[in-house]
């Protein structure tokens, strides 16, 4: 086409929430010069492969469902006496693999003692452990191989009333009942919580499901 | 985020070639306001379904395999000396089931002589009998579901290189490998042809599908 270069900025900055904008042949620089001139915009989401960028801005009802699978991963974290560290939303990108994206939210669990203390630096540490996706429209799964290509070993995902669970199995991730980083919990316990979360509210879901914990951890 | 309407228009008519995006929670007027603002931009191609509006812009290689396709069409048609119509990328909306989407070709054929010369409401009207889809990125609303909804009987896609037919059944589309409109037509024989448009332009592509009808048509 023609060689203006797209205002990619100047779109997004319009953007209403919950929107999904995906541009193709996009050069890895421009991904890198947009996410300089983006910084810690919390209600955007930007992913980069190989030459396509997804950008996603983030709903009430997005951030709601968020802030609760947190919450619940921050509760089994007292019951368990457990050390986690996220950094929520923080890019992580590969500049080998040309790939990149952003989570809504992110947890260093098995290797939380290997980046606490430290200046996060994703080329040379290990990705998180867990990241969260929460789709309320569109279309995460083009996330996946990103997450795959980053090496994140579990993913949790909600979708159309449901948080589904997966594990990186060789480079592609297969659906799984059980969480790797906390084996005695299930996608569907995770689920009714949740629910639990939107019609109860934050508090009382976050209380019902530590006692579920209490009775339920190994 | 606050909530001052959003200028949708402005948005889409700033998107670059191949690029798509997704709006929630849109109301049926607002799609109609668009859509009606647009004016049916070639540039553009919009789908609504329950509150989600996706806009996908075009590309040139797109439009090649979209213009390839409406050949072969029109080849199929001069050839039986049939009557149609097309109403090539128009916006197919329903009131009633508050569903629309712009197909990048339709065609009527069997209902052609029920719409030639007519201003076509699909609230009134038949749906073409024929509608095209070119998908070079994988669309995330789904398509079919809105075609179902508006009743188009049969569906070409072409997708990863591929051109697949499909037939509504009830609510639902199967793959076909036969069409309906054309019965001694395979879905491979497109593929072929399409293959042969991208690779050597459309009139060798042209040549060979005249051949190939001439010799696999059925007598009239």
């Amino acid at each position: 086409m023609i060689a203006v270069s797209t205002d990619y900025l100047s779109i997004i900055n319009t953007l209403p929430p919950g929107a999904t904008t995906i541009f193709r042949n996009v050069s890895w620089e421009d991904y890198e010069t947009l996410l300089d001139e983006i910084t810690d915009e919390p209600h955007i989401r930007i992913s980069y492969d190989d030459g396509v960028l997804q950008i996603m801005t983030i709903s009430t009802d997005h951030e709601e469902l968020t802030v609760l699978i947190s919450i619940f991963i921050r509760v089994i974290e007292d019951e368990l006496r457990l050390p986690i560290q996220s950094y929520r939303s923080a890019t992580f990108k590969k500049d080998r693999k040309r790939k990149g994206t952003e989570p809504d939210d992110c947890f260093y669990i098995q290797n939380a003692d290997k980046v606490i203390g430290k200046k996060l630096d994703i080329q040379t540490d290990p990705p998180p452990d867990l990241a969260i996706e929460v789709d309320l429209s569109s279309p995460s799964l083009l996330k996946f191989p990103i997450y795959a290509a980053l090496g994140v070993p579990e993913l949790w995902r909600y979708k159309n009333d449901d948080v589904k669970f997966y594990k990186l199995m060789d480079e592609e991730y297969e659906e799984t009942d059980r969480s790797l980083a906390f084996p005695f919990l299930t996608s569907e316990v995770l689920t009714q919580f949740l629910l639990r979360g939107i019609t109860d509210g934050q508090t009382v879901a976050k209380w019902a499901f530590a006692d579920w914990v209490k009775v339920n951890k190994p | 985020m606050i909530a001052v309407s959003t200028n949708y228009l402005s948005i889409i008519e700033a998107l670059p070639p191949d690029a798509m995006t997704i709006f929630r929670n849109l109301a049926w007027e607002e799609y109609k306001s668009i859509v009606k603002a647009l004016g049916n931009a070639p540039r553009f191609r919009m789908a609504y379904d329950n509150g989600t509006l996706q806009i996908m812009t075009t590309s040139p290689k797109h439009e090649r395999i979209k213009m390839l396709l409406g050949w072969l069409v029109l080849e199929l048609v001069k050839a039986a000396g049939q009557p149609f119509d097309s109403i090539g990328s128009t916006t197919l909306m329903n009131d009633n089931v508050r569903k629309g989407t712009e197909p990048d070709d339709c065609y009527y054929l069997q209902n052609a002589s029920r719409v030639i010369g007519k201003d076509i409401d699909l609230n009134i009207d038949p749906p073409p009998d024929l509608a095209i889809e070119v998908d070079l990125s994988s669309p995330s609303l789904k398509k079919f579901p809105i075609y179902a909804a508006l009743g188009v009987p049969e569906l070409w896609r072409h997708k990863r290189g591929h051109v697949k037919f499909y037939q509504l059944e009830i609510s639902d589309y199967e793959e076909i490998s036969q069409s309906i409109a054309f019965p001694f037509l395979s879905s491979d024989i497109i593929t072929e042809h399409v293959q042969i448009g991208l690779e050597q332009g459309p009139m060798p592509m042209l040549r060979s599908f005249a051949d190939w009808i001439r010799t696999n048509q059925p007598d009239a």
